[in-house]
């Protein structure tokens, strides 16, 4: 599949849906695939720069998944932009949840990172420990993964061009067609 | 795994290892890094997305600045 851009080069997309999935489970790698390298690695870094930053000033805390009141996390939906990170912490609550359904005593997987809080009380706790840097990780993990769904369009559909502007044919006016074909200006 | 690379960002410290107008250095990351990958995600040529990723922070950065004088100013009054 080929693009044109402004600047008139050739884009292989390769395996769209591939790219995609790569892109999800690794910021940049699905860019990488199709060989446009330099991108790649710039998201790369980028986006896990920003998500080890956010992780790093709440002390790992802030990614984590919970859709059960009081805790309605919903900024793990951006967060679950990182596939990476979305993954362990998808299998972290399917763990805990479970553990709790059986009245088992709660031993999470990989040490604890990227689970839920135990209860309620857990997550004051955290809050009180980390003050305003939980909210501060929260919001640069949730960036990242934002950042991380347009690197993905990216790798599945080519950049987003905006701005474009049409000018219409002028050498056809009297024509009655309309013929919205035209020079490209950028 | 995750210990290992915090060590490897620039603030492997940690937020309470830094104070006052030291913390504000954590707006370097998320500008640069936004700019940069917004910028990227909209173009393929480096020029362009160097040139874009540079108007983007910029704008940012007034953006945040704007907050913040905002957020001073209604402080002074609480």
């Amino acid at each position: 599949m080929a693009i044109e851009d402004e600047y008139e080069f050739d884009l292989d997309l390769k395996n769209r849906g591939a790219a995609a999935l790569l892109a999800w489970l690794v910021p940049g790698m699905g860019h990488l695939y199709q060989g446009r390298t330099s991108k790649g690695i710039a998201i790369f870094i980028s986006v896990s720069l920003l998500f080890i930053t956010g992780l790093q000033m709440s002390g790992g805390k802030v990614v984590y998944c919970s859709f059960r009141q009081p805790d309605i996390r919903w900024q793990f939906l951006g967060q679950s932009f990182v596939g990476s990170a979305a993954i362990p912490a998808v299998i972290q609550n399917r763990v805990v949840r479970g553990q709790e359904a059986a009245g088992e005593t709660i031993r999470p997987l990989f040490g604890g990172k990227f689970s839920p809080p135990d209860d309620h009380l857990e997550r004051k706790v955290w809050h009180a420990d980390y003050h305003a840097y939980f909210q501060m990780g929260t919001l640069y993990t949730f960036v990242a993964g934002l950042l991380n769904m347009f690197a993905i369009f990216d790798a599945a559909c080519g950049p987003m061009v905006y701005g474009a502007e049409f000018i219409m044919d002028e050498t056809d006016d009297t024509d009655d067609t309309d013929d919205t074909e035209g020079e490209e200006v950028w | 795994m995750i210990s290992f690379l915090f060590q490897l960002t620039l603030f492997g410290a940690g937020p309470e290892a830094m104070s006052g107008w030291e913390q504000i250095l954590y707006l370097v990351p998320l500008v640069i890094c936004t700019s940069l990958v917004y910028g990227a995600t909209r173009h393929e040529d480096w020029r362009v997305i160097i040139a874009e990723a540079i108007k983007i922070g910029r704008w940012l950065l007034v953006l945040t600045a704007g907050v913040f004088v905002v957020a001073l100013i209604v402080s002074l009054f609480n």
